[in-house]
């Protein structure tokens, strides 16, 4: 291992959920995460499509790394990626019908999400297969999540139900708000996805501030008992 | 020089690697999916050809059919209209149309009509992109195809109230609600105009497709 790789297995895999994350902080792959968050169940679905093609890219992409020239690199991993998305797309066209209405257009949009060939060149390619992995299962687990709460409070707020699953009949939907909530349409169309976004982004950021001056507290109270006669 | 060929045949090798990987892909889906088409546009024209008189386009029943729709089908200046049999009498038609002059362009949706009055069956809206919540409930069983359903052509006027005929705008969407009867009108007038042609016309080869002559 080089020595200029300070991070812990441990951090590459946590970095995508928080400190990383690529809606909250990267804030890439904006257009599927604000067109498919009409419902928790459609940024789900969208989550785990994202995180099955950037597992594979990660993972083959660190592994051919190597052997391909700089010069074609881009080229390269865009073919690899496309190749995965047409695969997925295939997939879900022949064996989760329901599913693959769900997320129409999308799923062929995710060769073009920009997390997908940011990690292939900031992380897999610089990086061995096992960290190319625990890099993709982080960040996908953290878009996913951005994802699904995006789409839970537009779902919640827009039509008052929370939608988990739901493949042709079966439907796994909770309503939250009374029987009689008429919804606030604006959550499910596009301003609502503009205005969910920058409200969570607002509190993300204001939580991560709280979290960074309680460090900066503690460590300034550890260095002022470790070293009394310093200060 | 010897940059450039490692490029090229690297790039070469993946994009070819990457094709067959494609190629092993489509093999295996394509069955299957071709399968799933097949199997939508039959439950679709089974949800608007139901078995009951009148219908309530709120229930699911059987099929009026009993063979195969989408194999029996005629082409018919253009458009391709669905046979539905029970035994040899051809009792029923189903037929995809486009509502022109939606909302947020057109409407495409499957109607079917029975045979020896041109009674609405059912419609089923198979692609739109009205207004949420809006013009989005012309997919609502019962404040659209309620209104609709179980009509023939000459029973109600088929319009809107606000054009003077019998149908309910839905709220905030007259426009899409034009569009849906427009729909329904054009299959009526395939009713009318081709009628014997429907009963009595070649079906289309299963793989031919229809086209304007």
């Amino acid at each position: 291992m080089s020595p200029k790789k300070t991070t812990t297995l441990l951090e590459d895999f946590r970095k995508g959920l928080w400190k990383d994350n690529p809606v909250f902080v990267l804030l890439l792959g904006l257009c599927p995460t604000l067109a498919v968050t009409t419902s928790a169940y459609n940024g789900l679905g969208m989550g785990i499509a994202t995180a099955f093609v950037l597992l594979c890219s990660n993972i083959l992409i660190s592994l051919i790394a190597p052997i391909v020239p700089h010069g074609v690199r881009i080229p390269v991993y865009v073919v690899v990626i496309a190749t995965f998305v047409s695969a997925v797309d295939m997939a879900l066209k022949a064996w989760m019908v329901e599913l693959s209405q769900g997320l129409g257009l999308f799923v062929p949009l995710i060769v073009v999400n920009c997390i997908i060939l940011g990690r292939a060149e900031a992380f897999a390619s610089r990086n061995n297969v096992l960290r190319s992995i625990l890099d993709a299962i982080g960040m996908s687990l953290g878009f996913t999540l951005a994802l699904f709460v995006l789409g839970a409070i537009r779902e919640i707020i827009g039509a008052g139900t929370i939608t988990l699953f739901q493949l042709g009949e079966t439907l796994i939907q909770f309503r939250v708000m009374g029987e009689d909530y008429p919804g606030i349409l604006t959550m499910i169309l596009p301003p609502g996805a503009f205005i969910t976004l920058g409200l969570l982004l607002a509190l993300k950021n204001t939580i991560q501030r709280r979290l960074d001056a309680r460090a900066t507290r503690s460590a300034a109270t550890r260095t002022a008992t470790k070293h009394p006669a310093t200060s | 020089m010897k940059d450039t060929i490692k490029m090229i045949v690297v790039l070469t090798l993946i994009a070819t690697l990457a094709g067959l990987g494609l190629a092993l892909m489509n093999e295996a889906t394509q069955a299957d999916i071709e399968d799933n088409a097949r199997r939508a546009i039959l439950d679709a024209i089974h949800q608007v050809l139901p078995d009951a008189d009148p219908p309530n386009p709120c229930q699911r029943y059987d099929a009026i059919f009993d063979n195969e729709p989408d194999r029996d089908a005629v082409c018919i200046e253009g458009a391709t209209v669905f046979r539905a049999r029970k035994g040899k009498d051809v009792v029923a038609m189903a037929m995809e149309v486009v509502g022109d002059n939606a909302y947020s362009g057109t409407i495409s949706a499957l109607v079917g009509l029975r045979m020896d009055d041109g009674m609405l069956m059912g419609i089923k809206v198979l692609a739109h992109a009205e207004t949420p919540g809006l013009g989005s409930l012309i997919s609502d069983c019962q404040l659209m195809s309620g209104q609709m359903v179980g009509h023939t052509p000459s029973s109600i006027k088929w319009a809107v109230k606000k054009d003077g005929g019998d149908i309910d705008q839905l709220t905030g969407a007259t426009i899409s609600t034009r569009a849906m009867i427009n729909a329904v009108a054009k299959a009526q007038a395939m009713w009318r105009d081709h009628r014997q042609t429907i009963i009595n016309g070649d079906a289309m080869p299963a793989d031919g497709g229809c086209h304007v002559p």
